[in-house]
């Protein structure tokens, strides 16, 4: 009953998916760093890089490039009109609204004396005061423009102009002009404009919609202020390009494999019945592996789609064993005695390949853990179908020629010999060719290794950050203390400490630099106070010697004697501080947190130093922290693989012996020893993806020496094997041609293995059979 | 914008004005004006520059001298009433101290020189589209020599600027800036004189 019901549940479960990913309801995630471990320990770290996440992700920056300003600035108006027209994107930015500046003025003119830039501090405190006068002097006379217009006679010695000026807004490089921020550079002028997906940017409809928008804003731009370049970036434009990279890849690699496999089983078996046999079972293997993903992801990953599409390559060697014995068992066939005698190769062969996979299952590296989890399920799954539904379908023998396959089984013969006879000494003369690349191996955990973003769009992105200056978000501080002004004075010992090291190296963005604690502030005060309105009452003499009016002296020393600080409150209730206000992390566990975020380009080991050294400070290095994972996790595949060997041993020693075990398994640890020393004599430094792969050898290895020693070397299990290694280089094989480092690593290894594997099997077979 | 970012670019303008040929709207005018302005790679001249504001009891004057080179840019010494020295080229603007050391202006600062520098090449170039998307250029007679006033076109220009009027014989002579809230900047260039090249301590300053 239950074997008649399961092709029903089986193609309920296809038509399922099929249905769901025809309708793009199959969620599906391109981020690669989504599939990384949560590096933090410290949940407010964490915290800190998801809300910095939530804040840039959504994101588009856009650059209007032309010869000269004129140009440039028709063609951003041209392009904010064209994206305005879009409904995939909102909050489209190019005109600085009137009286922003007026608006920055004001919040800071009323605490003007407790705000000083730190060039001012430190000439006030290395120079004394004699500075103050040539500013004084240097407001009226310096052909220097000032970028806010703050009145003179509020600020005659320019100090509020120069705190201003320091203010790490946004774009440092760029000026406004006439309503519109604008850069110019070596001849180019650049006009700035931003922009928010309105969907999110890792759905597919999104980053369709935002590409579809971007090419009519770019053709409109062409049309009405031609000569005009549009740079662009934006995660939603790598998640695009790396989803039609990954969707280009599958359907050719995965059609490519496909046509293969099927072309090779029509030669073979000259029949439909078990290529579709064989594509049905493998269908639900994948079906059953994404359905188990959504149960327990909810999203399934680019990268495990990929992989997983390699699934291909082990689930259909299960009905290609069972064909390749009907196949040449000629009229004499039954099916249920068949399945009854292939039955312990295949479920030794699964239990195998589980094995590995258990050993991915329990590591807290989600991206694993869901391919892991796929090819677990996909594999049982694919183990099942082969098992009820073959022999349901495909009942009646073949008592058809076999020479045609004879003459390709003749054709190994002499290598099958060859290892049967001088197995040994071979595998001396192996392990001896490859000691020299395995000690050659070395290792490279760099997370950047891993995938090659865009050309085109990373070129756009360099532009663009060469010109705005804006942070890369990948290396933060966070700081943490039990309130908010000693949290402010952190970030001012921070900024301090990097200031004090080389301004040249970069900025920084801080809440600090915006409202300065109130100690700092008070300290600012007294160095002013002092300064101007001390015993002598020097500012005021400085002034009438310049000439200004006596008001405005005894104005200032009004405003002075009545100010207030700034207060971190006061200064989150305008409107300027909004697009700061996710640097500012709010009431933890343990106090308050806020991060300070990088621009340019710092050297690590400054940051470092400074991360180790101040109080309350951590420095959030997410490439660093992953790579050092990453190495971790490498380490860990390398010992679970040699556990699984040693399980597999134990596991396999009850049926076949000790000497027998090691026979079964030797294929498996040659095809995953010689691809190790031939990446080692190719100096290709070793990541967590060529581990991945070899686990997959070591799964596909065993199988092989599993169905060669329970088939024996020349009969029906040398076809199975055969059909089984051209079928998985054809699945994963094809892989080495991605283009993403990351999945072509995987597949150049696969290659390697499944082809050693393939060749060293006969090592298996029993002796008696030679 | 700010009006003395106005100011700086309108004193990068003349520097420029001082030697191109000039290309404005009343043609003939302009023509004339561009054969009498000579072109020369470098040109120096003694600047004073008066400035009258609401706030000051007594005009604020300055002077000093001035150095254009074509290649190079500008280097603007201040004498009075008390000496510095500004250099100001493609890239951005320092200010060199009396013991030679250079200040860099931050970010934004040296956005907005470089930007005035770029509008200085523009006029070179006898380009003015820089200047016409942003004034309306009038050019009249005025004697043996000329005046042309540059009003800005945007409402948010002319919030801080009200107009700049340039006027000359042979160069660019006078330069007075009319801001909105009335104060008024005056520079007068005397003194003026064409050269083929930088002395060596001029050009030891552009060289750094």
């Amino acid at each position: 009953m239950l074997r008649r019901l399961f092709p029903l549940l089986a193609a309920t479960l296809v038509g399922g998916i099929i249905a769901l990913a025809a309708l793009g309801k199959v969620p599906v995630e391109t981020d690669l760093l989504a599939m990384l471990p949560a590096t933090e320990r410290d949940p407010v770290a964490e915290q800190a890089m998801a809300q910095l996440a939530r804040a840039h992700e959504r994101r588009i920056v856009l650059l209007a490039a032309a010869d000269d300003s004129a140009r440039a600035r028709a063609g951003a108006i041209a392009l904010a009109a064209a994206l305005r027209r879009s409904e995939a994107l909102k909050g489209v930015t190019l005109e600085v609204p009137a009286g922003a500046l007026d608006a920055i003025l004001a919040t800071y003119l009323p605490h003007r004396f407790g705000l000083l830039s730190a060039a001012t501090r430190n000439d006030l405190t290395a120079h004394g005061r004699e500075r103050l006068r040539q500013d004084a002097y240097r407001a009226l006379a310096s052909p220097i423009p000032t970028p806010m217009a703050v009145p003179r006679e509020a600020d005659p010695f320019g100090t509020l102009a120069a705190f201003l000026a320091e203010l790490p807004v946004g774009g440092s490089g760029f000026t406004p002009e006439d309503g519109i921020l604008m850069a110019h550079q070596d001849g180019r002028s650049y006009a700035l404009l931003s922009a928010e997906t309105a969907g999110s940017p890792h759905a597919a409809t999104t980053q369709q919609a935002v590409r579809a928008a971007l090419a009519q804003a770019r053709a409109a731009v062409a049309a009405e202020a031609p000569g005009v370049d549009i740079d662009a970036t934006g995660l939603v434009l790598y998640a695009a390009a790396a989803q039609d990279t990954a969707k280009h890849e599958m359907s050719l690699i995965g059609g490519l494999s496909l046509l293969g496999i099927a072309a090779l089983l029509l030669t073979v078996f000259r029949s439909l019945r078990p290529v579709l046999l064989g594509i049905a079972c493998v269908a639900i293997g994948v079906a059953a592996g994404i359905g188990a993903v959504l149960a327990v992801d909810g999203r399934l990953h680019l990268l495990t789609l990929v992989c997983g599409t390699s699934l291909l390559g082990i689930a259909v060697d299960y009905p290609l064993h069972y064909f390749a014995k009907r196949r040449l068992a000629g009229a004499g066939w039954q099916p249920a005695a068949a399945m009854a005698a292939m039955r312990p190769a295949l479920t030794q062969g699964l239990l195998t390949s589980l094995i590995g996979y258990t050993a991915l299952l329990v590591m807290p590296f989600p991206g694993l853990r869901q391919i892991a989890l796929f090819s677990m399920v996909g594999l049982a799954a694919a183990y099942v179908a082969t098992l009820v539904m073959l022999p349901l379908f495909a009942t009646q023998p073949d008592g058809r020629d076999t020479r045609h396959i004879g003459g390709l089984q003749r054709a190994g013969a002499p290598w099958r010999r060859l290892l049967q006879r001088h197995g040994g000494w071979l595998i001396a003369l192996a392990v001896a060719a490859s000691l020299p690349g395995l000690a050659r191996l070395h290792h490279d955990d760099d997370v950047r290794l891993l995938s090659a973003p865009d050309a085109e769009l990373a070129r756009q992105e360099a532009r663009i950050r060469q010109l705005t200056q804006i942070g890369q978000g990948s290396r933060l501080f966070l700081v943490q203390a039990p309130d908010a002004e000693q949290l402010l004075q952190r970030e001012e010992a921070l900024t301090d400490a990097l200031r004090a090291d080389n301004p040249q190296h970069g900025g920084f963005v801080a809440v600090s630099a915006f409202v300065p604690s109130a100690r700092r502030q008070a300290d600012n005060r007294r160095l002013l106070g002092e300064a101007l309105f001390g015993a002598e009452r020097w500012g005021e003499a400085v002034l009438d010697e310049i000439g200004y009016r006596p008001t405005v002296a005894q104005a200032l020393a009004r405003a002075f004697a009545t100010e207030r600080p700034l207060t971190p409150d006061a200064w989150f209730r305008q409107p300027v501080a909004q697009a700061y206000r996710h640097l500012w992390l709010g009431p933890t566990a343990g106090g308050v947190a806020s991060v300070v975020t990088l621009t340019g380009q710092w050297p690590a080991e400054v940051l470092r130093a400074a991360g180790d050294t101040l109080p309350g400070v951590t420095l959030l290095d997410k490439p660093a922290a992953v790579s050092a994972l990453m190495g971790q996790y490498r380490q860990g595949m390398a010992g679970a693989l040699a556990c699984a060997v040693a399980v597999s041993l134990v596991l396999l020693s009850q049926r076949h012996g000790w000497r027998g075990a090691a026979a079964t398994l030797a294929p498996c640890v040659l095809a995953v020893s010689l691809p190790l020393a031939m990446l080692g004599y190719l100096g290709v430094p070793l990541t967590l993806f060529h581990w991945l792969a070899l686990m997959l050898v070591f799964g596909i290895g065993a199988d092989y020496g599993i169905f060669t020693r329970e088939g024996g070397a020349q009969g029906e299990a040398a076809l199975g094997v055969l059909l089984a290694a051209i079928t998985t280089v054809l699945g994963f094989g094809l892989l080495a041609f991605s283009t993403t480092p990351a999945i072509a690593s995987f597949g150049l290894t696969l290659f390697m293995g499944v082809i050693t594997a393939f060749l060293a099997s006969p090592l298996a077979a029993r002796r008696e059979t030679a | 914008m700010t009006r003395r970012s106005f100011l700086l670019a309108a004193l990068a303008g003349l520097a420029g004005v001082m030697l191109a040929r000039p290309l404005w709207a009343d043609e003939a005018l302009l023509q004339e004006i561009a054969t009498r302005v000579a072109d020369a790679p470098v040109l120096r001249a003694e600047f004073s520059q008066t400035k009258t504001l609401a706030a000051l009891r007594k005009p604020f004057r300055l002077a000093g001298r001035f150095t254009y080179a074509r290649e190079a840019g500008v280097l603007w010494q201040v004498d009075t009433p008390y000496p510095a020295r500004y250099l100001i080229g493609r890239e951005g603007m320092v200010e060199i101290g009396p013991d030679g050391q250079r200040r860099a202006q931050s970010g934004r600062e040296a956005a907005g020189v470089a930007r005035a520098g770029q509008i200085l090449q523009a006029l070179l170039g006898a380009d003015l589209a820089p200047l016409q998307s942003a004034f309306v250029l009038d050019a009249s007679r005025q004697g043996e020599g000329w005046r042309v006033t540059l009003t800005p076109r945007s409402a948010e220009l002319a919030r801080h600027l009200a107009r700049i009027e340039l006027a000359g014989h042979d160069a660019v002579e006078q330069v007075d800036l009319f801001e909105a809230g009335g104060d008024h900047t005056e520079i007068r260039f005397t003194a003026i004189a064409r050269a083929t090249q930088l002395t060596a301590a001029e050009a030891a300053l552009f060289a750094r």
